[in-house]
């Protein structure tokens, strides 16, 4: 290093000029009660200041465990207020065909978004309680049915998949149909068999109806953006999706209780007629 | 007599008078005289620029453990502005003809260039001094009217000593 040079000069000068100043502001500090008080309160609120700036920093990489935390937290409170909701329903009437639903959260590791023939691996498997034909969900968006599960993986059939189905109905109504991915965007969907005496309007809200042991009812999906009748029997209705399936990243696993119970009791249904 | 040596016998003589100033002549809780900014204007302008710093520290220091007062506050101001008085001189001393060493006598720049400067230097002095000084304790009015009567008062005594120490031919 050159220590005639200007720049090392200036840099020692500023140096020097600190330092003499730190010490002189100590000196007053503790020379003077009431400067120490003062002077000692904006250290602390320039620590503050940083402290602030750096615990924002540190939330910030810690947003995948809060998000984690988070969802864990909401899959207990959704299984307690399905609880509350069965037992509300069992008092009010006798028929509890709602049941009782359990919220697995999980995190998707794999996604095919490009595909016809969608699917995603979730991080849950047997060890977690996943079983197959279960429904994957979020708060606004059906993403699927478990097609296969390992020890700790499942394979999700994605509703982004042709050979999808699931039931849904118009909100506010009891007209319901049958929801299947347009197969164009991840945003598309068509409701089709929707009975023609429907009043449904452009703009109405999609849910799920709760008619199949797959999907919980009542989770909206997304909302119609056109209405066409087909062979004066039924309406197909467009419907613009509120979740894009491929931009997820944490979800649901929905298990309803007694699930084989209502499965075997269709079979049976099924070889009486 | 050398000049150096000269030098050292005016700052020993001005920091006994500021000694003597600050112990002794009650000029009222609002006026402070301090001539320190005059010792500091006087260093060489040609040393290193941290050597003025460490000097100015130094020479603050002494009058603060030597006066009641609070430790380091002059200590402090006397540091900020042995960072100032070069960048200043320059332009207030405008002829470069000057010695590049020292501040110009009064015979050769005439004595409202020094004025000027010295107006300057404490301007600087009292803003870093009645911050610290009066920290919070002193509403804006009361700093603002100690900190014009303390230029005022302190312009007349430094120059006086200007004239009558550093300038005596």
């Amino acid at each position: 290093m050159d220590y005639n040079s200007r720049s090392y000069n200036l840099l020692l000068t500023i140096g020097v000029f600190i330092a003499l100043e730190v010490i002189s502001i100590v000196m007053i500090a503790q020379n003077s009660v009431l400067q120490r008080y003062l002077i000692l309160d904006g250290v602390r609120s320039t620590q503050v200041f940083f402290w602030k700036r750096s615990e924002g920093i540190r939330d910030f990489f810690s947003l995948r465990a809060y998000n984690q935390a988070l969802q864990e937290e909401n899959a207990m409170l959704r299984g307690k207020l399905a609880q509350i909701q069965y037992l509300q329903e069992a008092q009010a009437v006798t028929d509890s065909t709602q049941g009782l639903y359990t919220w697995i959260p999980a995190s998707i590791i794999k996604n095919t978004p490009n595909k016809q023939h969608n699917y995603l691996i979730l991080n849950r498997g047997a060890k977690d309680g996943v079983k197959t034909e279960m429904g994957v969900v979020t708060h606004n968006a059906i993403v699927g049915v478990v097609g296969a599960v390992s020890e700790n993986y499942c394979y999700v059939i994605s509703f982004l998949n042709k050979s999808q189905k699931a039931s849904a109905m118009i909100s506010g109504t009891t007209d319901f149909g049958l929801l299947t991915w347009d197969g164009v965007d991840g945003n598309g969907a068509t409701l089709s068999h929707v009975p023609l005496s429907c009043t449904a309007a452009v703009g109405d809200t999609v849910c799920t109806s709760g008619y199949s042991t797959i999907y919980p009812p009542d989770i909206p999906i997304g909302t119609i953006t056109e209405i066409d009748a087909v062979s004066g029997m039924y309406k197909d209705m467009a419907v613009d999706l509120f979740q894009d399936i491929r931009s997820l990243k944490y979800v649901y696993i929905v298990q309803r209780h007694h699930q084989e119970e209502i499965d075997a009791l269709s079979k049976n249904a099924t070889n009486i007629k | 007599m050398p000049t150096y040596l000269r030098q050292i016998i005016i700052y020993a003589v001005v920091i006994l008078l500021q000694v003597i100033i600050g112990n002794y002549v009650n000029l009222g809780p609002m006026i402070y005289i301090c001539l320190i900014p005059l010792l500091v204007v006087y260093l060489p302008l040609d040393q290193k620029p941290y050597l003025s710093l460490i000097i100015a520290f130094g020479l603050g220091l002494i009058v603060d453990m030597l006066s009641d007062g609070v430790l380091g506050l002059n200590a402090g101001a006397a540091t900020l502005i042995s960072l100032v008085y070069r960048p200043i001189f320059y332009p207030v001393f405008k002829k470069n003809t000057y010695s590049k060493k020292y501040i110009p006598p009064i015979s050769e720049s005439g004595i409202w260039h020094h004025v000027l400067y010295l107006l300057i230097i404490y301007a600087i002095y009292f803003l870093f001094y009645i911050a610290f000084d009066g920290l919070a304790t002193s509403t804006l009015l009361v700093s603002l009217i100690r900190y014009f009567f303390n230029l005022a008062a302190n312009l007349v005594a430094a120059t006086l000593v200007d004239l009558t120490l550093f300038n005596r031919s």
